[in-house]
């Protein structure tokens, strides 16, 4: 019997089926456990007073804005942990659409800066963060193909380009290379996100079985309803 | 498990399954009260004054599969019995073409069960989706009686076979992703595990279409169908503002 829910990031690029997978996550947890997840993002503008300092430094990032805007997003995280993760996992699982792995791509794509340096500053700023982030995983010109043929979703012009999405999926190599260097990160979860969304659902379902963050065999349910 | 309020503690049922028992009861008291008047609809009318393109007494018969004894055990445990029983009990014989929601049930079934296995789940699943067609059959049926959802006023304007094909398609994946999570918290299998993993993706993409097919439908008893079984985003809406009733039932 879990005391307490899971906290699941889940990451990728712009296209790779975050939203999809998030969506279904949702819907697996609500069919099967009656429990139906919190979901967020990376950042939620719970700190009021850093909202203006964090819309700045993601669309008009600069060396004098960078350092306002790692703080900022570390006081819009603690303040989303404090007030939503850590109270809700007492009833439900949360699922943030993002969370830290965006942000030390974002810093490696705008400011040069290596995931762990930027890492070391996060963590000196948050004492806990997900137990698992999965990452789906597919090249940047699939991506960004599927990125594209979304309707009612806005590419983002500046970011959903090549050198961008190239850069951020470097990134995320550098990280998985040394995971365990990021344990705020939680278990990095690689999933290929070139199958249906079922097979991405299902492995992610799987994954995370493994882990012991979702309830597993019919015995497991039956014993704990 | 079940959600808890506070740690430790036993919480009641989740209000989403409070809404779904109200809905389930709300089905199940306008097939009753419209059952005569459905009835001289099937009876008497050959062509519906506005849907076009329909075969009447293929929406009344009742669905050809009925449930072995352990798929009835799944539906029962999904608290599905009155979906699969009530067409049984009430669908009109008659005309054996295939009508246009046949061709929106092969769809869902080859999507779930494409390698067609004969496991209980996946028995249930059919049946629990060729009921669905039923259902959509039932109140389509009685449609040019109804009246709008919002205005409560009849609705003149005519619809045409795909309308229905997608509600079919919202109900089926709905009910279907009903029956299978109750049949892997009754037991796990990996088959049922990828139908399951189906079901939620296809009422992802179903999801979509949804305001606008309700548009389309514009009738308060088959917009209230689509809005509680099928898996979306509403889907109890109609219950969140702490009523569910409406005025015309």
């Amino acid at each position: 019997m879990m005391n307490r829910h899971p906290f699941i990031a889940i990451e990728g690029l712009d296209g790779t089926g975050k939203t999809t997978l998030r969506k279904g996550l949702f819907r697996l947890w609500q069919g099967l456990f009656d429990v139906a997840p919190l979901c967020l993002l990376t950042t939620n503008f719970l700190s009021a007073e850093h909202a203006g300092q964090i819309v700045e430094g993601k669309y008009q990032p600069s060396a004098d804005n960078r350092a306002a805007y790692l703080s900022a997003i570390i006081a819009d995280k603690n303040e989303t942990l404090q007030r939503l993760v850590r109270p809700q996992r007492r009833a439900r699982p949360v699922i943030a659409d993002r969370w830290l792995l965006s942000d030390l791509a974002f810093f490696a794509v705008k400011h040069d800066a290596r995931p762990q340096d930027v890492y070391g500053t996060l963590a000196e700023g948050l004492v806990d963060g997900p137990d698992a982030t999965l990452l789906l995983e597919l090249s940047p010109n699939d991506s960004m193909r599927r990125a594209r043929s979304r309707t009612g979703d806005a590419v983002r012009e500046g970011w959903d380009v090549h050198d961008v999405q190239s850069g951020i999926r470097d990134a995320h190599a550098e990280v998985i290379s040394s995971s365990g260097s990021f344990p705020l990160l939680g278990t990095v979860v690689r999933l290929d996100a070139t199958g249906t969304p079922a097979e991405v659902l299902h492995s992610a379902w799987t994954s995370l079985e493994g882990l012991g963050l979702i309830p597993g065999s019919s015995a497991d349910l039956e014993g704990e309803s | 498990m079940r959600a808890t309020d506070s740690d430790g503690d036993r919480a009641a049922p989740s209000m989403r399954s409070a809404w779904q028992l109200l809905a389930d009861g709300l089905l199940i008291q306008r097939l009753h009260l419209h059952l005569e008047e459905w009835h001289g609809v099937v009876r008497e009318v050959e062509e519906l004054p506005d849907i076009g393109g329909v075969s009447v007494a293929g929406l009344a018969r009742p669905p050809a599969v009925l449930p072995s004894p352990e798929a009835r055990a799944l539906l029962e445990r999904a608290g599905l019995t009155f979906w699969w029983s009530l067409p049984q009990q009430h669908g009109v014989d008659g005309d054996t073409s295939a009508t246009c929601l046949a061709r929106a049930v092969a769809q869902v079934r080859m999507r779930l069960i494409p390698d067609g296995t004969a496991a209980p789940w996946a028995e249930a699943a059919v049946v629990a989706v060729e009921a669905s067609a039923w259902w959509v059959g039932f109140f389509a049926l009685i449609r040019h009686r109804g009246v709008r959802p919002l205005t409560l006023e009849p609705n003149p304007y005519p619809i045409q076979a795909p309308v229905l094909e997608g509600a079919v398609r919202a109900v089926s994946y709905g009910l279907a992703t009903r029956l299978l999570a109750a049949a892997l918290q009754a037991r796990d299998d990996e088959p049922a595990r990828h139908s399951y993993c189906e079901a939620i993706t296809a009422s992802l993409e179903v999801e979509r279409g949804i305001p606008a097919l309700l548009s389309d439908l514009d009738e308060l008893r088959l917009v209230d169908l689509v809005t509680t079984a099928a898996v979306w985003r509403g889907q109890f809406t109609k219950y969140a503002g702490g009523t569910g009733a409406g005025q015309v039932e």
